[in-house]
């Protein structure tokens, strides 16, 4: 070993005298592959979305041009922007008020084997297979499936179809409802909430809590002026992730949900059978400028300590 | 003292949430047993184990998992070398660039899959680069880089600084100090992000639509299920194996790093 | 005698800031060699100068004659405590001590050796299968000393070694580290804010202010004669005097400095200048009294048996020809 290490004493040496040189070379493959692989390919989105489709050849012109992005203001595809975004927003909402009795009782009171349980508990599901997921919500929401078992066993299948009459967020089943991606939506993105929020619930120092109390403060008024403010940074940082990932995806709606299309679909079907991968590109930007927009206003409010 | 204690109210609302999550999986292990292979019937008229060997006799599915660990595996080792090289460049020095350096990384998977998937896709339309296993391989190495990246950049933090001054004071080389303070330290953090860099890439799907061509890996033959369920009760075999085989890796990983303030997984 | 240390005009920059600034100094082999001041005086750059985690903007460092600025730490035959220890978590004792041999390639056998016997230098046999972290913040110290030695180094460098230490323990250690240098012969080279630790354990003292050296010399030196204003602050213990002081006592008109213990006190109008008692504190050997005299606080030590006058007595104030001692401003 050591003879080994004469050998390499000269290149050590050399990092040494010159540390920029050491820092180049471990910097260089991985921005290389970053740059070339990543940033090249959002490059070529780009430059695809202001390419435009012939009409009558179904070919791709390759000519700078808005029209692509023109086409984005057409109803039928502002409507599928406005859907996605306010699925995104309501799924966004929706988590954080599920996710904060979770994190607060695991931040606050959860101690030893109790907070080991809780953080699998969560971990857990984040991490196992997506699309098995997504299969098991499929399971729940058939109309054989264990919810409406499970609705009629406690004899509120009134209630159920009353729900789904409504206009708008009902539909058929479940499965083919706005309630139905919403849920599994919710479902599959919340873990995302509840890591940043704990993250962030478990930094309030105790003595604040104590200084609250002291001060008179109920535990509503507590919970109200000292713990949600400073949990909001890491709600904040849960909000990035439950909304672009609304945003983006283009699975969930396909399997569970009605037949009107998300961003996500927007984009695998123009790219996918119609062949227009001008407009597929310019709906990809869509999240891009939404989420660039969303991690601005995260970054000014110090959202990102807590990622 | 009153806030010592949880009220009801909220065990109940953080119980009811854990619970929540926790229903829908366990639900799969059912569905594994039934003997009903044409509809999501519940209850299930009956159970049986009559599917386990039915999938085992299934080629395509066994042809699906092969490609998944095959991809998993190469992207993992590939994450690997990139996001320690990456780590340690950031921990050890402060330079022009670097928060550019950490978006960079943690971009592809911030943005959304589809985003990350259509831009791969464009750039091999441009580059007339046909769609392979290497294709797969390419982006999943891509948004597996932060997974090791997370693991290794907070480990670093904890032993850069005096204690490599230590190491090259009592006459260690960079190399020597690498061998045999660096590594020794890092290790659980490096395994702990390879198994969850595996877990990811073997479960993921919406950019491996986009780069995968006429290939099936495993999540993108559940995917063909979901949308056209032709094979219901092998389905539900491979969704309750996927499970298992997710749940090993991640267990894995929090007891590597347990105890540590960067207890991995936190950064899907 | 070869010198061990030879700073000659280093400076060292970082940006705009001057952390070393043109030091000259010469550190003699075989002593023990104290660089003293306040943080962000420079004194730990000089330190690091030597250990060659810092190269010199402009100027030399020579180790025993030798030019260095172009030896990467690992080459240089000297070896540092750590200010916190930095011992290796993940290695035992044992394997922490022998560390340095190890990377040279000694044999297992020949470096288990000799750690262990670095080990009972030090007084922690038996130690050698534990882990850092189940050891008290004495016995770290000790094997960060015992892991430097191991490798037998010309200069032995020390960052703050005892600051982590509470006050019983540092003083112990301030006896067993002169011991040991006195023992092994090797240049002791340590870095130290606490001026009781620098005089009672140094034969030579430098007091940095601003990157750069004050005043470098025996302790008695810099404790009896302060070259400026800024030591006689930081040692401590003797009063300040502004020229206008100095001047209506009779002394030339410059900053001087008069240690408190020999200042006697007598009845007004009987000593150099009279005062009124502000103040007395009981500091167990003796009675601190302070008295304003001329616009000027001074410190008066009496000793504890003699009886001290209460605050708000008049009093005279008296002390030999020779005992007030000049100083630069600065």
């Amino acid at each position: 070993m050591a003879a080994l290490a004469r050998l390499t004493d000269p290149l050590s040496d050399l990092f040494w005298r010159r540390p920029r040189v050491l820092l180049v070379l471990l910097l260089a493959p991985p921005l290389l592959w970053l740059v070339v692989v990543y940033i090249g390919s959002l490059a070529a989105l780009l430059v695809q979305s202001f390419f435009s489709i012939d009409e009558f050849t179904g070919l791709i012109k390759h000519e700078f041009t808005l029209k692509t992005y023109a086409e984005l203001f057409r109803p039928a595809n502002f409507d599928i922007v406005i859907r996605t975004t306010v699925m995104a927003a309501a799924v966004t909402i929706a988590a954080a008020i599920i996710s904060f009795p979770i994190a607060y009782y695991a931040a606050r009171y959860a101690r030893g084997r109790m907070k080991a349980f809780f953080y699998l508990a969560v971990m857990l599901p984040l991490w196992s297979s997506y699309l098995v997921k997504v299969y098991a919500w499929k399971l729940i929401l058939a109309k054989e499936g264990i919810l409406t078992w499970a609705v009629d066993g406690i004899g509120a299948s009134a209630v159920l179809n009353a729900i789904l009459a409504l206009p708008v967020i009902g539909g058929n089943s479940l499965s083919v409802s706005y309630i139905g991606t919403f849920l599994v939506f919710l479902y599959v993105w919340l873990p995302y909430m509840i890591l940043p929020l704990q993250a962030s619930l478990e930094r309030v120092p105790q003595n604040l809590l104590e200084a609250s109390d002291d001060l008179g403060a109920s535990r509503r008024q507590t919970l109200r002026h000292v713990i949600l403010p400073m949990a909001m940074p890491g709600m904040i940082a849960g909000s990035i992730f439950t909304f672009s990932l609304t945003l983006g995806d283009y699975i969930i709606p396909q399997i569970v949900g009605s037949s009107r299309n998300f961003i996500g679909q927007a984009v695998y079907a123009h790219q996918g059978t119609a062949g227009n991968i001008p407009l597929a590109a310019a709906f990809a930007v869509v999240p891009i400028v939404i989420m660039g927009f969303y991690l601005w206003v995260a970054k000014r409010k110090g959202a990102f300590d807590a990622l | 003292m009153p806030s010592d204690r949880a009220s009801l109210g909220l065990k109940i609302a953080a119980f009811a949430g854990l619970l929540f999550l926790h229903l829908p999986i366990l639900l799969i292990f059912v569905y594994a047993f039934t003997t009903e292979d044409r509809t999501y019937q519940w209850p299930p008229p009956g159970l049986t184990l009559k599917w386990f060997g039915v999938t085992w006799n299934r080629p395509d599915v066994w042809e699906a998992l092969t490609l998944s660990l095959k991809v998993a595996a190469i992207s993992t080792a590939l994450a690997l070398v990139l996001g320690t090289l990456c780590a340690a460049a950031v921990s050890r020095a402060r330079f022009f660039g670097r928060e550019t350096v950490s978006l960079l990384v943690i971009l592809p998977i911030a943005l959304p899959g589809i985003i990350t998937g259509i831009a791969l896709r464009s750039a091999f339309n441009l580059g007339g680069i046909p769609f392979s296993t290497l294709t797969i391989i390419l982006g999943h190495a891509t948004f597996c880089i932060v997974v090791v990246y997370n693991n290794a950049v907070a480990r670093f933090r904890r032993i850069s600084g005096p204690m490599l001054e230590a190491s090259a004071d009592l006459g260690a080389n960079g190399f020597q100090t690498f061998r045999y303070i660096v590594l020794p330290n890092i290790g659980t953090a490096l395994l702990a992000g390879g198994m969850l860099a595996f877990a990811l890439s073997f479960d993921e799907v919406i950019v491996t639509t986009f780069t995968a061509g006429q290939q099936a890996t495993l999540p993108i033959w559940m995917l063909e299920e979901l949308v056209r369920p032709r094979q219901r009760p092998v389905t539900n075999v491979v969704a309750m194996m996927v499970v298992l085989v997710t749940f090993l890796p991640i267990l894995g990983a929090y007891y590597l790093t347990r105890g540590g303030s960067e207890t991995a997984g936190g950064g899907k | 005698m070869t010198d061990a240390v030879e700073f000659d005009r280093v400076s060292r920059h970082f940006g705009t800031v001057r952390a070393v600034d043109e030091v000259t100094l010469t550190i003699a082999e075989s002593s023990f060699f104290a660089m003293l001041g306040p943080s962000g005086s420079g004194k730990t750059t000089c330190l690091r100068l030597i250990s060659g985690f810092e190269r010199p903007s402009s100027g030399h460092v020579r180790i025993f004659g030798a030019q260095s600025d172009d030896l990467p730490p690992n080459r240089r035959p000297v070896n540092t405590v750590f200010q916190d220890y930095a011992l290796f978590p993940h290695l035992n004792v044992r394997d922490n001590v022998a560390y340095g041999l190890m990377v040279r390639g000694v044999d297992k056998r020949a470096r288990h050796a000799a750690a262990e016997e670095m080990l009972a230098l030090v007084k922690l046999e038996g130690y050698g299968d534990r882990k850092p972290a189940q050891l008290s913040g004495g016995q770290r110290q000790r094997v960060a000393l015992a892991r430097a030695l191991v490798n037998k180094p010309k200069v032995l460098l020390l960052d703050e070694p005892l600051g982590a230490l509470d006050l019983k323990l540092r003083e112990a250690m301030q006896d067993e580290l002169k011991a040991l240098q006195q023992r092994l012969g090797i240049t002791f080279v340590f870095v130290t804010h606490d001026q009781g630790e620098a005089l009672s354990m140094a034969d030579k003292v430098a007091v940095f202010n601003d990157g750069r050296i004050v005043q470098i010399g025996s302790p008695e030196e810099i404790y009896q004669r302060p070259r400026t204003r800024f030591v006689a602050d930081f040692v401590g213990s003797a009063n300040v005097l502004p020229p206008e002081f100095c001047a209506s006592v009779g002394a030339p008109k410059t900053w001087a400095s008069l240690r408190a213990e020999v200042i006697g006190l007598t009845a007004p109008g009987a000593g150099r200048i009279d005062g009124t008692v502000a103040g007395r504190r009981y500091l167990g050997p003796v009675n601190r009294v302070t008295v304003m005299a001329g616009g000027t606080a001074l410190s008066v030590d009496l000793p504890a048996s003699a009886a001290a006058p209460e605050p708000g007595a008049s009093v005279g104030l008296t002390w030999d020809e020779g005992a007030l001692h000049r100083m630069e401003e600065g």
